[in-house]
């Protein structure tokens, strides 16, 4: 008698193992050296508490400039960095790292945070003649961005 | 034979790739919502909800003011009060940048036809005209020499006259000058 298992070749699973790997992400990347995209699904405005479903992608590179990326890319901001605190060596993991930034007159913070309720990003903006912008965007993924 | 089903593939290929561009078009409106016949004088709230957030929104109006804006979630605000009658325009913009525009008809609020009773004090050489009542709050009413007149020099309870005649009683809102 032989039992029915499934009849995989060593090359289908080398091949399995290929495609595993391609298809999952690499977390282990320092926000302040490599290149990565975060991809939000949606947002909480903290000044009213409301939750709202909301996409953008957000690109940091190093210490440069953050790219804000919304309506499927084709309205796009930039955070001038002008310092940090913190460091955050491995994004897969707990960490967090906060960006002093600058958005034309408005000046405020972005940070970007790991814990257990996820990965998020908060926009701290001073606004001139209103009061401040304070946004906490959840994050679903987070990628090496493509050169 | 041939052509139908030619016609045929392309008509269903538009379908499809309306379909398709419909989610994008929808992503990409931002209306400006409210009223298109505000009356001036009167604050009218305006909102516009978008898919994206600006750092430097602001709201203005032809013939208005923002008395007050505020942002909730992906949705701002504006109380806007306009001052004179006829076209205009609401405009929410990111710094210098026009988002949206809507375009609106200021109407006039209701200015009540004055009502009152009047004495009079005959001098030499002239005469005092007074009113023995006031206008209620958000208007004037400005002393006339002819039914149409629109002269706002004249806003007192009494009205120095050195000639007979006709003499009206005009209103005016005080929050629309214009009407």
């Amino acid at each position: 008698m032989q039992l029915a298992f499934p009849r995989f070749s060593i090359y289908s699973g080398i091949i399995l193992l290929m495609v595993l790997f391609k298809t999952t992400p690499s977390f282990s990347q320092s926000i302040s050296e490599a290149a990565l995209t975060w991809r939000v699904n949606s947002l909480i405005d903290e000044q009213s508490a409301q939750n709202v479903s909301y996409s953008c992608q957000f690109k940091t590179n190093g210490l440069g400039d953050v790219l804000w990326l919304q309506k499927n890319g084709s309205f796009t901001s930039s955070f001038r960095v002008t310092g940090s605190s913190g460091s955050w060596l491995d994004v897969g993991v707990a960490g967090q790292i906060i960006y002093q930034i600058q958005s034309e007159a408005e000046s405020g913070t972005l940070e970007f945070a790991k814990d257990a309720s996820g990965t998020h990003i908060r926009l701290n903006l001073s606004q001139s003649s209103a009061q401040p912008l304070r946004y906490d965007f959840k994050v679903v993924e987070v990628n090496l961005t493509n050169p | 034979m041939r052509s139908q089903i030619e016609v045929s593939y392309m008509l269903k290929a538009a379908i499809v790739i309306g379909f398709l561009l419909m989610p994008c078009l929808a992503a990409n409106s931002q209306t400006i919502e409210g009223s298109f016949t505000p009356t001036a004088g009167v604050t009218t709230t305006y909102t516009l909800t978008d898919d994206a957030l600006y750092t430097s929104a602001n709201w203005s109006a032809d013939n208005g003011s923002v008395m007050s804006s505020s942002v909730s979630g992906i949705t701002y605000t504006a109380n806007i009060q306009f001052t004179a009658p006829g076209p205009a325009n609401v405009y929410f913009k990111n710094g210098t940048t026009i988002i949206s525009t809507l375009s609106v008809t200021v109407t006039c609020p209701l200015v009540r036809t004055p009502t009152t009773t009047f004495s009079y004090t005959n001098n030499c050489g002239n005469s005092v005209i007074t009113r023995n009542s006031s206008p209620g709050s958000s208007v004037l009413w400005y002393w006339q020499t002819s039914n149409t007149g629109t002269d706002t020099s004249q806003p007192n309870n009494t009205y120095t006259v050195t000639s007979s005649g006709t003499y009206y009683l005009r209103a005016q809102s005080t929050t629309a000058p214009g009407c």
